[in-house]
């Protein structure tokens, strides 16, 4: 019965957790769907920019990771996502199966974590295939390219986590992505605070180094990949998905 | 094996659980009976540690629930009520999730799921998908799942609900081989089924225990209540008065045209002499027994008078 040390155990059900949840994404139409729109809006928008900008790929970088529909896929994409991680589980009554296998919350909370921000990163990996064609005929800053997927990866983790601990206080899918969503664009509103102080005011470097938008436009989009970045977002993601692992175990005590 | 000591639970405001306390010994099967809302599911969902024990305390296969939640898990198999499922996922592949989020071995795990399908009688459809099996087979991958990691204690809620009278006998024969290799507490709400598997039964009303009887126990109990059922033709006036005098009659009760006759001894001779000297041409004497449900009435009856 026992698998070894707790470790070799809680990474072989974080293992197999995490295969049952990217393969559920794979079965479930919303994933599709997703996928469809995602790669849809971001062809039209590759395609448009590419045009507008005569075919400067300067302009294409920086309009792609800049424009509303970028935002719009690294804000509402998430939540869509991660809806059913917990909520689904607590509706069904599964969560009760998954609970008495003696796995840990931390456990649970990590498997559903990880499928969805891997399937938020296959997502944009996609965009990749288009920038790699224009390789063919101009010369591209990867740099720059690597650059912003690397603070996607960044930024996805902190929503997919904010996704997830919505959906690990519910048993509503709807509630759980709504919920998620108005976090996700509070965090990004936080750029328009900058908007009340004038430059040098201590309290706008505090938003600049707080708000998402300012560090794709200020630092990713020009090919700077800071670590306090990874500081910064990783230990928000941290923060929210602990914040999960305690809505699983505050069940318990209902 | 499991031993709940003056366990409490309150949710909120509401009191689920009022100090409850029962053992079930080591390789019996349990039969955990109350209405709808009594505090059977707490309890069981607090034996398998899905919630938390609120006052007193309880142990499963020698752990206690609270201390030390990963020994009882891994201890105890759990069915839940209704058999949670995921719709898209398929019989196989299921189990063999299961097997891994239960830690089995790898090089068990194959054979473990073989057996389990085999035992349940599930190989015919080993890769259907989960959402398209009826009611019967849910129940039965249900089974397999909690019987995969070999545990000591079996905690069923409601294995018999919604399922076919056939069914129903497969499930009862599934539990009622465990007898003796593992110890089986389930609830239900069918008292017939609780009285052919059941070494022990444990009656639960408004979160408070009202009875924990052996099988001699209860058949004890019960044939105190049982009664004789007495039909005079034409309904004499004088008979309910005759009947009250004979010698060891503790109750005579109507029963449409009948009477029905509690005793602390075996009265029919004197019934029959009564019927004779009185010339009441007698149409029925027929010995009631008492089943679980007249058992199941009485111990709950208090608490249904006072609320």
């Amino acid at each position: 019965m026992n698998g070894g040390t707790p470790l070799a155990g809680g990474l072989r059900r974080l293992g197999a957790l995490y295969r049952r949840e990217l393969l559920s994404f794979f079965v479930s139409p919303i994933a599709y769907i997703v996928l469809f729109v995602f790669l849809l809006m971001n062809g039209v928008a590759f395609y448009f920019f590419l045009r507008a900008g005569r075919g400067s790929v300067e302009l294409l970088i920086s309009w792609q990771y800049s424009s509303v529909i970028f935002w719009f896929l690294t804000l509402l994409v998430p939540p869509l996502l991660t809806m059913r991680a917990f909520a689904e589980e607590h509706r069904s009554a599964t969560f009760e199966l998954l609970a008495t296998t003696g796995a840990a919350d931390a456990t649970l909370v990590a498997g559903k974590f990880l499928a969805a921000w891997t399937f938020f990163l296959l997502l944009w990996l996609a965009l990749l295939v288009p920038y790699a064609m224009l390789e063919w005929s101009c010369d591209l800053d990867w740099g720059i390219v690597l650059a912003v997927h690397g603070g996607l990866a960044l930024a996805g983790a902190l929503f997919t986590a904010i996704g997830i601990c919505a959906s690990s206080f519910t048993r509503n899918q709807l509630v759980a992505a709504s919920t998620a969503m108005i976090a996700n664009l509070l965090i990004f509103f936080l750029n328009y605070f900058r908007l009340l102080y004038e430059a040098g005011d201590c309290e706008l470097r505090v938003f600049d180094y707080l708000s998402p938008l300012s560090h794709f436009m200020n630092d990713f989009a020009i090919g700077i990949f800071d670590a306090r970045y990874v500081v910064l977002y990783g230990s928000l993601t941290c923060f929210f998905l602990f914040l999960a692992a305690k809505a699983l175990e505050r069940r318990r005590w209902w | 094996m499991i031993e709940v000591e003056n366990l409490t639970r309150a949710f909120g405001r509401r009191v689920a659980l009022h100090g409850i306390s029962f053992a079930v010994p080591r390789g019996e099967v349990a039969g955990f009976l109350g209405p709808n809302g009594a505090g059977k599911s707490t309890t069981l969902r607090i034996l398998t540690t899905f919630l938390a024990v609120g006052g007193g305390g309880a142990r499963v296969a020698g752990f206690d629930v609270a201390r030390t939640p990963r020994e009882v898990c891994r201890r105890v198999g759990y069915l839940p009520e209704n058999v949670p499922l995921y719709p898209e996922m398929r019989v196989e592949e299921y189990l063999r999730f299961r097997a891994a989020m239960k830690l089995i071995p790898r090089r068990d795990v194959r054979e473990r799921i073989d057996s389990a399908l085999a035992a349940c009688d599930l190989a015919a459809v080993r890769r259907q998908q989960l959402g398209t099996l009826s009611r019967g087979f849910r129940q039965r991958v249900g089974l397999a799942d909690v019987l995969m990691h070999e545990p000591e204690v079996l905690i069923l809620d409601e294995p018999t609900a919604g399922l076919d009278p056939l069914q129903v006998i497969e499930v009862r024969k599934i539990i009622g081989s465990m007898r003796g290799r593992r110890t089986v507490l389930f609830s239900s709400h069918i008292l017939g089924e609780v009285e052919q598997v059941c070494d022990r039964v444990i009656i639960i009303h408004q979160g408070r225990i009202r009875a924990d009887e052996s099988r001699e126990n209860w058949q004890r109990r019960l044939a105190a209540l049982a009664a004789l059922r007495v039909q005079f033709a034409g309904d004499p006036p004088g008979a309910a008065g005759a009947l009250r005098a004979i010698p060891g009659m503790t109750s005579v009760a109507r029963e449409h045209d009948a009477y029905l006759l509690r005793a602390t001894r075996d009265v029919r001779l004197d019934v029959s002499s009564l019927a004779a000297k009185n010339g009441w041409p007698l149409l029925e004497l027929h010995p009631r027994t008492a089943a679980l449900e007249d058992f199941f009435l009485e111990v709950t009856r208090e608490g249904r008078e006072s609320a």
